[in-house]
């Protein structure tokens, strides 16, 4: 079964390339300020941030400038990807009505474009980093890995999310609604000393806390994570691509009764 | 190939909530009350029936008679709910045509893009692109955005990356009816060399006159079911008979 998917994937390797190239031209090539609207976004946030949080919490500016980008870009990598896949299906029906195309290709192309934006939205962070201090320490080479685990825990999201919005519209917007206190219980705006001990657990239960933590540490720590942050980023990745998989795959040959 | 379509017991139930709520809200409060109302449409009916291989079927029926729905489960857009379907060789459908386009990009990126969801990689559509933008003689829009064209011209360029993809069973489905006269013509040529090359064609129109002049052998679906199937005269005179008999 999954290995009839991955070889029917190669075998649209050619369509997956061009919805991406779809996605980004539509994105990128209409404007040259999308290009730079890219980092620019981000940048603006950043300050604003900034000016309200490195005050209330007496974080350094300098410092508070590098954790905050480095968590905020990922958590923007999957909060744009996983919204984008919600109505991924929706709006490619017309084409998925008439012409059969394994649908998780959608979900995968729109993955992939926004792991494009994500790669442009690191460059500012990266000319950042020796401005504000933190210079380039060895442990950055391990950003692979952790990117891995953003990227399966987001496919398996979009995964889930897509499915259920072919039968139930509004879970777009009710996802939608719910990311913004997610972001908030995920620290990327406040260190995690601020948080009341009795409070952690709560931190703890969130899986986009692991995530961000192991992809954070080896940019604003210049260390390798902790060995335990990564394993429960890893199993946490794990499950949620595979519950994804398995949802979308029981229902992908339903999609096109409810377009 | 020469192994027939076959259709076996084939039908197809469209599940639709009442009044359509697709409301996950709506969902959680109707189960916990305990009553979940669909609306059950069975669009096709214990269809069968086989098409040998180089034959060019004609489907007949009215609006809403299971015509594209029969078309979708050939070129396994669709399974269906019940029955077996089976389809050898490479197809290539032209279901509602236009909706495989993005109306932002140009011609050409569209080429390219159609061609992959079809299966033909670029390095193939680099070879086969000249070709494609003569045979729609609108080689002057190619670098147009899809949203200056005229449907008859999106037809076209259509028609022309859907032959590109060498298929073995063609689907048609309300296609030649857009295009010009001219254009027409130089379609029904293709179709006639396709069939000479021992192409299996599965055409649905709403021209009766088409049909008889293209078709081996038709089918006559009314509000999914077959009323009947053979040769194509016979079976358009009964359709016509039946159409007479709505109108009064
Ligand atoms: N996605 C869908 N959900 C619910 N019902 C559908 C869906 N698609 C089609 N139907 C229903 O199935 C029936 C058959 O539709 P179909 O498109 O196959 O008709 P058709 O014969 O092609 O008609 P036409 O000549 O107008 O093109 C129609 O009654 C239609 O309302
Ligand atoms: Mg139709």
């Amino acid at each position: 079964m999954l290995k009839e998917n991955i070889t029917e994937l190669i075998q649209f390797k050619d369509l997956l390339h061009n919805l991406v190239i779809r996605d980004l031209t539509v994105r990128y090539k209409r404007s040259m300020l999308g290009f730079f609207w890219s980092m620019l976004n981000p940048l603006l946030n950043t300050i604003v941030f900034t000016i309200i949080f490195s005050t209330i919490f007496r974080f350094g500016v300098k410092s508070f400038i590098i954790y905050f980008l480095s968590g905020y870009q990922l958590w923007n990598f999957f909060a744009q990807s996983t919204v984008a896949s919600s109505h991924c299906l929706l709006n490619n029906g017309p084409l998925f009505k008439r012409i059969y195309i394994p649908k998780a290709i959608f979900v995968i192309s729109t993955v992939i474009s926004n792991l494009f934006n994500l790669s442009l939205a690191l460059i500012p962070l990266f000319i950042l980093l020796p401005i504000l201090g933190k210079g380039f320490h060895l442990s950055l080479l391990f950003l692979p890995v952790p990117l891995l685990f953003a990227v399966m825990f987001t496919v398996g999201i979009s995964f889930l999310l897509s499915a259920t919005a072919i039968f139930f519209h509004d879970i777009i917007d009710m996802y939608q609604i719910f990311l913004m206190p997610w972001m908030y219980l995920t620290p990327i705006v406040y260190p995690l000393d601020i948080v009341p001990k009795k409070f952690l657990f709560v931190l703890k239960l969130n899986p986009m806390f692991y995530i961000v933590e192991c992809f954070r540490w080896p940019i604003f720590m210049g260390e390798l994570p902790h060995l335990e942050t990564c394993c429960l980023a890893l199993l946490v990745a794990t499950v949620s691509l595979l519950i994804g998989y398995l949802v979308f795959t029981k229902y992908a040959d339903t999609f096109v009764y409810y377009i | 190939m020469n192994l027939p379509i076959v259709l076996q017991d084939v039908s197809v139930r469209y599940r639709l909530p009442k009044e359509r709520v697709h409301s996950f809200k709506e969902f959680i409060i109707k189960s916990f009350k305990g009553h979940m109302e669909y609306e059950e449409f069975w669009a096709l009916k214990n269809i069968t029936f086989q098409v040998p291989p180089g034959e060019m079927l004609g489907i007949v029926g009215r609006n809403g008679a299971g015509k594209s729905t029969l078309l979708k489960l050939i070129a396994r857009v669709m399974k269906p709910t019940r029955g077996t379907v089976r389809v050898p060789g490479k197809v290539a459908p032209m279901i509602e045509l236009g909706g495989g386009f993005d109306h932002e990009l140009s011609g050409r990126e569209n080429v390219y893009l159609l061609g992959s969801i079809l299966g033909i990689s670029r390095r193939e559509m680099d070879k086969k692109f000249d070709a494609i933008s003569e045979f729609t003689e609108l080689e002057d829009f190619m670098e147009t955005p899809l949203r200056a064209y005229s449907s008859g011209m999106i037809t076209r360029l259509g028609f022309a990356v859907v032959i590109a993809v060498d298929p073995e069973i063609m689907i048609l489905d309300e296609v030649l009816a857009v295009g010009d006269t001219a254009f027409q013509e130089k379609c029904h040529a293709h179709i006639a060399k396709f069939r000479q090359a021992g192409g299996t064609i599965l055409f649905v129109s709403h021209s009766l006159d088409q049909i008889l002049k293209f078709c081996d052998r038709a089918l006559w679906l009314e509000r999914g079911e077959i009323r009947s199937w053979g040769d194509t005269p016979g079976v358009v005179r009964q359709y016509e008979n039946f159409l007479g008999s709505v109108a009064d």
